[in-house]
Formats: structure tokens, C-alpha cells, sequence
């Protein structure tokens, strides 16, 4: 291609044609580094040689010579830059192409760990009590009788206290606590009242590890105590309490029972809706109101308030949950075990 | 407790239609929990047969076996095709290896389709050589009893009276009594008068409304008929009472003269013993045991002609000993309470532990046929600690423990005399002039006097939160047995039912009015709590919350929470009835439990194990050794009192501890200090708090030289670094294992007091510079990099963006025990840095280095 010579008299028919030229080698060029090329030679052989020569013109005249080449250069521009972007983005996909992996080769760099269901259940509890503007209360493992037996209305001689089976330690007159309920006495003595506390933790029971007891295990209980708290008050409790742990269609029923601490006693069963086998009654925990003689012990008055406890296994309600066999899964640290719950409980 | 509903039936109307789910439902309405319906476990034919042949042979394990011919009737006999080869009476074939029968024994058989307990189905089957079509069964494999002397042979049997009538292939479950039902239930503590079917059945009526017929209230007329007599032969005299309360109040006794030594207990009453899980023994002490089923009144027959008058009730001495009827001799505590007798001296024998065990030197045996019967009230606290310090739990002690009706004494002793005349041809003895038979020697007792409540109505519904009505309370009352001395619109004074010792304070009333109205009557309602403002309660939350937040952040970097038992073989704290006789402790640590986690996920093959524990640690306290006092009863104690109980209990912080156990690494311990930094700013603490290890060779778990102590502000928090090789190769842990575990409680003093300010985000370009250090080997690279912070911060307070080690690197070429240790550093201030800036805080970091004998490398 020799245009160079058109251009002396700057005719425009001339340069019209070298574009039409450099326009179907531009459409036809095969990648990026060919239109380049091209670019290039246009503008060396083409537009420098034309602007070289319009400073030679006569002034009257390097206008309008000005013009057809700027004209020029812009027509130049409008085929270029399609053909330009299309080899661009084709150029692109071919790479991106060759640099293609298999997505499901993969694994984790880091794999997630767990938390133990057990500590995310008391966790879940909490944050239910704290939602309806309750507390949460905790207390040592290792306490004095006074705290786990005799403030709770357990004589020394009564049946009740017998049937604890309690671990005793060595020095005199401490025990590992076998409910969390001296954590309420504590709580008692130490808020006064009214109060309105949960108390997840725990527990220990000299039952030996089978698939459905352990030696270690936890607990939450309830304590609320007010001026005109009743048995109503308790069952709303329990009843809103029960949703969050076993759905929405979760409901309570309570039976007579009896526990020192409280009077009246109740068993509660729950209404699960995915109890293995068909919907149906399960049994949940104890409660009642709190005895008159308790609150005397943390130097309540019993005539101007009241109130009401409840407590509930937790190895339980996450067996009855998960449907869970072997109470040694939950126990024995088995990383298996945690890692199906996740962050859940 | 087991319940009969025949035996029911003698208390209240029973329907015939009622079955044993009905009477559950029924009786945990009011709150006498269903333990479980007892069946029999047997279905199936189970069928009278005689043994006409039996063949003895050897078997191949040297065992003698019979193979039998026995003639099950007409009906279950084989068909015989050919006469030839089978006897000549119609038989079943039976392998069976007892050897305890002869030709012409009665035997009970076992059709094959039958279901023995325990699911055991029984077939026919081909064993030695013939075709064995069902079995000779013993007491055992029917469930009946646990003796497995060999078969049963009815002839020879208790059952040998009804079976003489009975034809071959007769179904023996009616007779076994393998057809019956019971129910057990479980009664709680405050519930004694439920030891009784007289108990049983008054709830039973109290849940579904019929009437009940309280047979005690009929001997009491009767015996308040005859007239008791002071008794002369029986002297109450408790010289150490417990609190204040006689250990005996009222002990009634009966003499019974001449009981006939072939008298058998009916089959009715050894039926309903066995229900009630008592093996008969003998007339006389089957009429006791059934009486105290029956009315909740625990009797001791003495052997009349043994005892020797006067009886005296009285605490034990020191050195005192006893026979009891167990054949065991037994040290007395002088706060048991004896029976004794006068041979020897007035009450110088002692014949019996009161409510727990009787003498063997006045037991009723088998030539005993003048009998004493004793009928008392014990309390309930010296029968417990007696019962509890012989470790003689009995069905009585129970009873007593519990609380009997002080009312009853007399009652139930007529009662079972009258059996005993009825049943064992006797007669009742009358020991002076006066016709009058029971004697009664009685003390006055806060126990057995009638306790009065002063009930405001509204109580009920302060209690409940549900308006019952007065007549509907009134009611319910007087059904359980109260009485009211005085009653107004508002309030009644009631009389507690001698039988209910649980019935103290108005609450107990409340109880009682909502279990019988009905606890799914109440409503349900949410309360509206008002905020309860406590520092505790704040702090002990805070702590939960920072425990959430280390522990979801351990999570996402991989660590698996466990939850391990704090029983340790070592330690500060011992449990004194531990259940692992090699792990008496409770843990120092929660290091030293975790790592057995760790070690089993090993065994079962889960590798590269990162496992994390939160719980309490339990140490010694420091100061002075306290006692936590001994407090009697429920009363608050003092503030002294209670301070001496928080001294006297051990020190018991929360730590957080962590076992990283990756295969592929051999510096794990580096993750392991890099993780308690991580741990520690999740948990929180202060922008102004100096996290820094050092070396520390004090803790047994860890490597020495790989260990370092983890301070903030100089205080030791935690320990981290790689585990002791020995304690690795133990547990067969990878290679170079690592641990951390830090004191939560202990980072407590070291949060963030008031919000921080926040830093200005400096927009200005940062300056980096590279130091490498040639140190002895001595030195430590977190000494260095602490001093490299401090230089630069002295020279301008937030000048310095940070500061990392990142490289560490032995060789010869830097001399003898020197190392080369390089820190990365990055400068920013609020401004761009000049040069002649960046060159001063050069100098100044180099010339700190060169004062520990550092020098540049260059």
C-alpha cells in the first residue's frame, strides 16, 4: 500500500480511499496484535505524512487540510474501535477459557470447627430469658449443703435428700451441686428481690454413664419471685419457653408432684409435634411454686411474695430434639458428634 | 409400689372394666406417678403334663439328657401315625435336660408359639436325634421366682393342691398367676400414706369420684370399743430425744396365743404378698407384712415366750450390741432407738432396731405359737438415720421414715390379730382382769398431735392465679381428710388428716385444692418481669457473653468443643464416694481432662485433631484453712456465717483450654500461642493491656523448653506450647501436639474500663523497614520485639503500625549459639514521614538491639 503520495495535494478522493483500504484489512484482521499493526501503519503512513505536510501549506489552506484529515482520523476511529473491543473480548474469553479449573476439586484451607450442642442449647436459653427481660445467674459447681439442700427445704433426715444421690467431697460438708437451684438461693440472697432469673449450668449425680444417664450433666432452671406471681404466671412461663424449644406447636401440661422446694409441685410434660414415633406427651422437667420455707431461708417475706421454679435436663430435651440414642455421644468428645450440630443446637 | 385392682376392690369400687392404663391415668391425675404396667411377659399355651417316659442319654458335651414322653392330653398329644414305633399312650416329645424328675411327675409344658419372658419364643425343634415339640419349664424361665433347682413338679409344688383336680393339657396361666396384670407406681417422698393400698385407694377415689370406705377409721371404732389399756408391760423411755422429739410416741401391743403351727397362709393373701414383692414365710409374719400393705402400719411379731416383760423403748448405749433377725451382729450407735426386753434387768436386752430390724433372740420361727404383736409410732428422723447407718433399708424403716398415721397403732394390731384368729386358729389374750387386749403405752409428741392450719382463702388464689371457689376449696378439704375447727368468709383453721404428716402450712393446702381441682385448670399467663439491676448479675452475663464469643471464634478456626467430666487421678479437691475409684479429683485443669478427648478421637481415627473446653477448674483457696460450718435447718445463716461458707468452698475459675493435634506440622505450637492471642482479644481485653510469653518450664503437661507462660501485664494468665513428648507417646497423640489454656476469670481485671478512642485512620503513606538482628540464642524474639515497640513508641507515641518477627534463622556463619532473627516494621504517623524521621527511629531501634548485644546484620 502506497498512499503517501495521494496526499501531497491533500485530495480527499485519495485519502477516502486509503481509508476504504485500511478499512477491509481492519474487518478482516485475524487478533489484536494484527489490528494494532495496522493502527500503526495507518497513522505512520497515512496521518504523519499528511500532518507533516499541512505545515507546509499556505496558511489560507492548512484549515480545511486540517479538517479532511481530522476527518479522516475520526472515520478511521469509528470502524476501528468496534473491531477493536469485539477482538478484545474474544481474546479475553480465550484466555479466561484456557484458564479454566475444576470447581469441585476443592477443600477447605481452614475447615470449619464446632461448638458442643450442649453449650449452644444453654446458649439459645439465655438469649430466650434475656428476650422476655429475664436474667441469667451462674454459681459455683463445688458448694456448701447449706446451699444445695438445707436452704431448699431439704432436712438433713429427709427422704428427699437421700434420694439426691450426691457426690460428697472430703471436706466436711460440701457437695457437687446436683441441681442448679443453690445458684437461685445465691441469686436470692444476693438481688433480694423481685427477681427473675435462668440458670443454665452444670450438675452432677453419682448415676453411673449409660445411654441414658451420666454422672455430669446440665441443667436450667427458672426462679421468678414477685408480689402476685401464681401458678398462672409459671405455666405462661413454661409455655412460652416450650415453643422456643420444640416449635410453635409446642404446649405444657403439668401433673402433681413434689419437690421440697416447691409447694405447690408439678411434673411438666410437653406436646412435641416431632416426637419420634408421632406427635405426642413427653416428659420435660419439675416445678411448682417456690416454698414459703425457701424464701424465709434467703430472708424473703413468703406473705408479700411469691413465686415460682422450674428446672429441666438439657441432655434431655437435646436427645428428645435430635433423637439422639446414646447419651456416650454426647459426653465422650468424639469430634463426629459436635461436628453434625455445627453452630446449632 | 405395686397395685392390684382386686386387692384395690377391698377399698373402693372397682369396675370390672377397668383396665391398668385407665388406673394409671387415673392415679398420676392427682399425682401418683405411673412407673409401669407389669405384665406377666408370658403368651402362649402353657399346659398341665405328666412324664410317661424318660430316656437318659449321654450327649456330646458330656451333658445327661432326657428325651420324654409326656402326655399333654388329648388335645396337644402328638398324632400318632404309627402305633408301632410311639408308646401306647398319646405323648409329646421333650428334650430336657433337668434331671430333677422322675416317670409319672406332673410338669408344666411349654407349647411351641409360646412366649416366655424376656421374648423368648419357643419352637419346635430338632435337637439330639428327636424331634422336641415344647418344653418342661422351671419357676424361673416363667418368671415366677428366680430358684432354677431344675423343672417344675407340680405334685411336689405350692400349686400341688389345685393340680390334683386338674386334667393333663389344662392351661396353667391362670394358676401361676401368669394372666395378671400390675400396676407400679412411684411415690414421692411427701406421700408415705401411698405405701398403703389404703393410700392408693383414697386417691383413686379422690380422682374419679367414688366412694371410698376407709376401713382403718372401722378397726378404730372397734378398737376404741374394746377400750385399750394402759399398758403395764411396756415402758416408753427415751432419756436423748432427737430435737426434742421422742423416737417412740405410741407403741401398742396384742397378744396372740396359740397360733397353729400347720396353718398356710391362703392363696389369696400369699397372692397380693407377691404382688407386693414379699416371699412368703410363715403365717404369722405373712399377716405382717400384709397388714402393713394394707393399712401403712408397719408391725414386729415377737416370739411371746421368748420376751420377757417389762418391754422398754429406750436409746441405745455405748458398746451395746444386737443379733438382728438376719443373722448379723451389729454394733449400735447410741442414737438407735432399741426395743428391749427385762431378761437380765429391766431393758437390758435389746430385742429389735426400732422400725428397721427385729432380734434374732425373739424371732417368730417355725415352733412359735404365742405371738406379740407390736404396733408403734416411730419418728421419722431416728428410724432414718438408723436405717441409714446400718444400711438396713427395709420396707418399714421406709414407711416410717415417711411418716405414719399416728392414729392407726391400734387399729392395725386388731386387724392382724383378728387374722391370725381367723386364719391360724388363735386367740386373742387379755393380760389382766379387764377384758380390755390392746395395751398402749403412749408419751405426748409434737408428731402425733393434730396440726392445725390457718388457711386464708385468698391464698389459693394468690397461688394459683385462678378464682376456686369457696365451696369447691371446702370440699376438697374435708374429701382428703381435713376437718375445720373454725371457719369465716375469709379464712378456716383446718385440721391436718392424721395420715397426711406432710401437711405443714397453707401453701401445702393450696396444693392439695389445685391437684384435686385440677392443675390444667389453670390458666396460663406470661408475667411481665420488671428489670432486675445487679452487678453480679452483670458481670457473670458479661462473662457469658465473652465465653460466646471466644468460643464461636475458636469454632471458625476449626476447633471441635467438647465437653469432658472434671474427674481427675490428681488434684486439690477429692470426692469422697467418687464413682472411678482411679479418679478421685476434681481437675486442676481442664487441660489434663481434655487431652483424653483428644486421645480417644485418636483411637478412632479422627486425625488432626483441634478440640477446646470451657469449664471450671477447681483449686485450693489460699489463707487460712476454713471449715464450712455445719448449719442445722433452713434458716438463714449470719453474714459471718455465710462469708466462713465462701472462704471454706475452693476457688473454682472458668478456663478455656485447647489441644491442636496436626500430623502434618511439626510446629504446632506455634499455632497454639498464635491461638491464645486470638482467644484472649475475642474474649476482650484493654487496647492498653501487654499480652507477652516468656519461657516457662513449670508445668508438667508441656514440653519444657517449648512452653511459654502467657502474662498480661506481666501477670501469668495461661500457659501454651507444645505438650510433654512423654504426655504425647501416652495418649498416643500426633507428634509435637500443642495446648493452651488460660484463667477467663483472671482476664476479667484486664477489660476495657471506659470506651477507648478511637485512633484517626491516618490517610498518609506508611514507611516499612526490615531489621535483621544477630542475637545470642538465648535471646528471645518476643524480648526483642517488645523492645522494638517500646523504642519506637518512645520516640513518638502512635508512630508505630506494627511490628512481626518474620524470619528466625540459625547458622554457624553468625557465630557460635547466635541466631538471626528479622522483624518487620511499619511506621505511620499523621503526616508523610521524612527521611531524616525513618532514619532516627532506625537508630534508635538498632542502638536498644546493640544494648542486649544485638548487632545489625548487614
Amino acid at each position: 500500500m502506497k498512499l503517501c503520495a495521494i496526499l501531497v495535494i491533500m485530495d480527499v478522493n485519495a485519502i477516502n480511499k486509503a481509508l476504504d483500504i485500511v478499512r477491509e484489512q481492519i474487518v478482516s484482521a485475524a487478533d489484536l496484535h494484527e489490528l494494532d499493526a495496522l493502527k500503526k501503519q495507518f497513522m505512520n503512513d497515512v496521518v504523519a505524512p499528511a500532518s507533516k505536510q499541512i505545515g507546509t501549506l499556505a496558511p489560507e489552506m492548512r484549515s480545511s487540510a486540517g479538517k479532511v484529515l481530522s476527518e479522516a482520523k475520526q472515520q478511521f476511529e469509528e470502524f476501528f474501535t468496534p473491531v477493536k473491543e469485539k477482538l478484545a473480548q474474544v481474546e479475553q474469553s480465550i484466555a479466561l477459557e484456557s484458564e479454566r479449573v475444576d470447581v469441585t476439586a476443592v477443600e477447605q484451607i481452614v475447615p470449619l470447627g464446632a461448638r458442643h450442642p450442649l453449650s449452644v442449647l444453654q446458649e439459645d436459653i439465655a438469649e430466650f430469658f434475656r428476650s422476655i427481660s429475664w436474667r441469667i445467674a451462674q454459681g459455683p459447681e463445688v458448694d456448701a449443703e447449706w446451699y444445695n439442700f438445707d436452704a431448699l427445704n431439704f432436712g438433713v433426715d429427709h427422704p428427699a435428700r437421700q434420694m439426691q444421690d450426691t457426690f460428697y467431697l472430703e471436706k466436711a460438708n460440701q457437695v457437687l451441686r446436683t441441681h442448679t437451684s443453690p445458684v437461685q438461693v445465691r441469686s436470692m440472697l444476693e438481688n433480694g428481690v423481685p427477681l427473675y432469673i435462668a440458670c443454665p449450668g452444670k450438675v452432677y449425680r453419682t448415676d453411673e454413664l449409660d445411654a441414658t444417664h451420666t454422672p455430669v450433666f446440665h441443667q436450667c432452671e427458672g426462679l421468678a419471685i414477685d408480689k402476685d406471681l401464681s401458678m398462672a404466671n409459671l405455666k405462661g412461663t413454661i409455655d412460652a419457653f416450650a415453643k422456643k424449644m420444640f416449635g410453635s406447636s409446642a404446649k405444657t401440661r403439668l401433673r402433681p408432684s413434689y419437690f421440697p422446694f416447691t409447694e405447690p409441685s408439678a411434673e411438666m410434660d410437653v406436646w412435641y409435634e416431632n416426637k419420634k414415633g408421632g406427635a405426642g406427651w413427653i416428659e420435660w422437667g419439675g416445678c411448682g411454686m417456690v416454698n414459703p420455707n425457701v424464701l424465709k431461708s434467703c430472708g424473703i417475706d413468703p406473705e408479700v411474695y411469691s413465686g415460682f421454679a422450674f428446672g429441666m435436663g438439657l441432655e434431655r430435651t437435646l436427645m428428645l430434639r435430635h433423637n439422639i440414642q446414646d447419651m456416650h455421644d454426647i459426653v465422650e468428645g468424639d469430634v463426629r458428634f459436635s461436628r453434625q450440630f455445627g453452630f446449632e443446637s | 409400689m405395686n397395685i392390684d385392682k382386686n386387692w384395690l376392690s377391698d377399698w373402693v369400687e372397682v369396675k370390672e372394666s377397668l383396665t391398668y392404663e385407665q388406673l394409671a391415668a387415673d392415679l398420676v391425675k392427682v399425682g401418683l406417678e405411673e412407673e409401669a404396667i407389669h405384665t406377666s411377659g408370658v403368651t402362649g399355651s402353657i399346659v398341665l403334663g405328666k412324664v410317661v417316659k424318660k430316656q437318659a442319654f449321654q450327649a456330646s458335651n458330656g451333658k445327661t439328657i432326657n428325651y420324654c414322653r409326656t402326655d399333654c392330653g388329648s388335645e396337644f398329644n402328638d398324632k400318632v401315625d404309627d402305633p408301632e414305633k410311639e408308646l401306647e399312650v398319646g405323648s409329646r416329645g421333650i428334650i430336657c435336660g433337668a434331671q430333677n424328675f422322675d416317670e409319672g411327675d406332673l410338669v408344666a409344658v411349654v407349647l411351641p408359639g409360646a412366649r416366655l419372658p424376656g421374648d423368648f419364643e419357643i419352637a419346635a425343634r430338632k435337637t439330639y436325634g428327636h424331634i422336641s415339640n415344647g418344653m418342661q419349664c422351671s419357676e424361673k424361665e416363667l418368671g415366677l421366682g428366680e430358684d432354677s433347682g431344675g423343672i417344675i413338679v407340680l405334685q411336689k409344688s405350692k400349686w400341688a393342691e389345685q393340680v390334683k383336680s386338674m386334667a393333663l393339657g389344662t392351661d396353667l396361666k391362670e394358676l401361676f398367676g401368669l394372666n395378671k396384670e400390675v400396676l407400679e407406681i412411684n411415690i414421692t417422698p411427701d406421700r408415705g400414706y401411698c405405701f398403703s393400698l389404703r393410700g392408693v385407694a383414697r386417691e383413686f377415689a379422690l380422682s374419679t369420684g367414688v366412694p371410698f370406705k376407709d376401713l382403718v377409721l372401722e378397726y378404730q371404732a372397734k378398737a376404741q370399743e374394746l377400750g385399750a389399756a394402759d399398758s403395764v408391760d411396756v415402758e416408753l423411755q427415751d432419756e436423748r430425744p432427737i430435737r426434742g422429739v421422742p423416737g417412740c410416741a405410741r407403741f401398742a401391743t396384742i397378744r396372740v396365743e396359740g397360733v397353729n403351727l400347720d396353718a398356710n397362709t391362703p392363696a389369696w393373701m400369699k397372692h397380693r404378698l407377691e404382688v407386693a414383692g414379699f416371699r412368703s414365710i410363715s403365717l404369722p409374719v405373712d399377716v405382717t407384712n400384709y397388714v402393713m400393705m394394707h393399712f401403712g402400719q408397719p408391725l414386729h411379731a415377737y416370739d411371746l415366750d421368748e420376751v420377757v416383760a417389762p418391754i422398754v423403748v429406750r436409746r441405745a448405749t455405748p458398746g451395746e450390741k444386737i443379733e438382728t433377725l438376719d443373722e448379723k451382729q451389729r454394733e449400735l450407735f447410741e442414737e438407735d432407738l432399741l426395743i428391749t426386753d427385762s431378761k437380765g434387768g429391766h431393758g437390758a436386752r435389746a430385742i429389735g432396731v426400732a422400725g428397721v430390724m427385729g432380734g434374732a433372740n425373739t424371732e417368730v420361727t417355725s415352733k412359735t405359737t404365742n405371738i406379740l404383736l407390736e404396733s408403734a409410732y416411730f419418728e421419722p428422723v431416728t428410724i432414718a438415720r438408723s436405717a441409714r447407718r446400718h444400711k438396713l433399708p427395709s420396707e418399714a424403716s421406709k414407711r416410717f421414715e415417711r411418716g405414719i398415721d399416728p392414729k392407726m397403732q391400734e387399729s392395725a394390731a386388731l386387724f392382724a390379730a383378728e387374722l391370725l384368729v381367723e386364719l391360724g386358729g388363735a386367740k386373742i389374750q387379755s393380760q389382766n382382769a379387764s377384758q380390755e387386749f390392746i395395751h398402749l403405752a403412749e408419751v405426748e409428741s409434737e408428731s402425733t398431735s393434730v396440726r392445725e392450719i390457718l388457711l386464708s382463702f385468698h391464698e389459693v388464689k394468690r397461688l394459683l392465679g385462678v378464682d376456686v371457689p369457696k365451696d369447691e376449696i371446702e370440699n376438697i378439704l374435708l374429701n382428703i381428710g381435713c376437718k375445720f375447727k373454725e371457719r369465716d368468709a375469709e379464712t378456716a383453721t383446718v385440721l391436718a388428716p392424721s395420715w397426711r404428716p406432710d401437711l405443714t402450712i397453707p401453701a401445702d393446702l393450696v396444693e392439695e385444692v389445685a391437684r384435686i381441682w385440677g392443675y390444667d385448670r389453670i390458666p396460663s399467663e406470661l408475667p411481665k418481669p420488671s428489670f432486675v439491676e445487679s452487678k453480679s448479675l452483670n458481670k457473670s452475663e458479661d462473662m457469658l457473653r465473652r465465653q460466646k464469643i471466644a468460643s464461636d471464634m475458636l469454632a471458625s478456626r476449626g476447633f471441635v468443643e467438647v465437653l469432658t467430666y472434671p474427674f481427675s487421678s490428681t488434684g486439690d479437691i477429692k470426692i469422697s464416694n467418687p464413682l472411678a475409684g482411679d479418679k478421685p479429683y476434681l481437675r486442676r485443669s481442664v487441660l489434663e481432662t481434655l487431652i483424653d478427648a483428644a486421645s480417644l478421637n485418636m483411637r478412632r481415627q479422627n486425625v488432626n485433631i483441634k478440640l477446646f473446653e470451657v469449664g471450671k477448674v477447681f483449686l485450693k483457696r489460699g489463707g487460712p484453712e476454713v471449715e464450712v460450718p455445719a448449719i442445722e435447718g433452713g434458716a438463714l445463716p449470719d453474714k459471718k456465717t455465710l462469708g466462713m461458707i465462701a472462704r471454706a468452698l475452693p476457688d473454682q475459675p472458668t478456663h478455656l483450654a485447647a489441644v491442636i493435634s496436626d500430623e502434618e506440622r511439626d510446629d504446632n505450637w506455634k499455632y497454639a500461642l498464635a491461638e491464645v492471642e486470638n482467644t484472649l482479644r475475642a474474649y476482650g481485653i484493654s487496647k492498653d493491656a501487654t499480652l507477652s510469653f516468656t519461657s516457662d518450664r513449670s508445668h508438667e503437661h508441656f514440653h519444657p523448653t517449648r512452653c511459654a507462660s502467657v502474662n498480661i501485664n506481666s501477670e501469668q494468665v495461661g500457659v501454651a506450647g507444645e505438650l510433654n513428648p512423654r504426655v504425647v507417646e501416652k495418649l498416643q497423640l500426633n507428634k509435637r501436639s500443642s495446648a493452651f489454656e488460660i484463667d477467663l476469670d483472671k482476664l476479667n481485671k484486664f477489660k476495657e474500663q471506659k470506651p477507648f478512642d478511637a485512633k484517626l485512620v491516618s490517610t498518609f503513606p506508611s514507611a516499612s523497614e526490615d531489621y535483621a538482628f544477630v542475637v545470642d540464642q538465648t535471646v528471645e524474639a518476643g524480648a526483642l520485639k517488645s523492645i522494638i515497640a517500646h523504642t519506637v513508641t518512645r520516640v513518638e507515641k502512635d508512630l508505630l503500625e506494627s511490628v512481626e518477627l518474620f524470619d528466625e534463622y540459625i547458622h554457624k556463619r553468625f557465630g557460635e549459639d547466635k541466631k538471626s532473627l528479622t522483624f518487620a516494621v511499619k511506621l505511620r504517623g499523621n503526616r508523610t514521614l521524612k527521611n531524616d524521621e525513618i532514619q532516627k527511629v532506625r537508630a534508635e531501634i538498632i542502638g536498644a538491639v546493640e544494648k542486649l548485644g544485638g548487632k545489625l546484620r548487614l
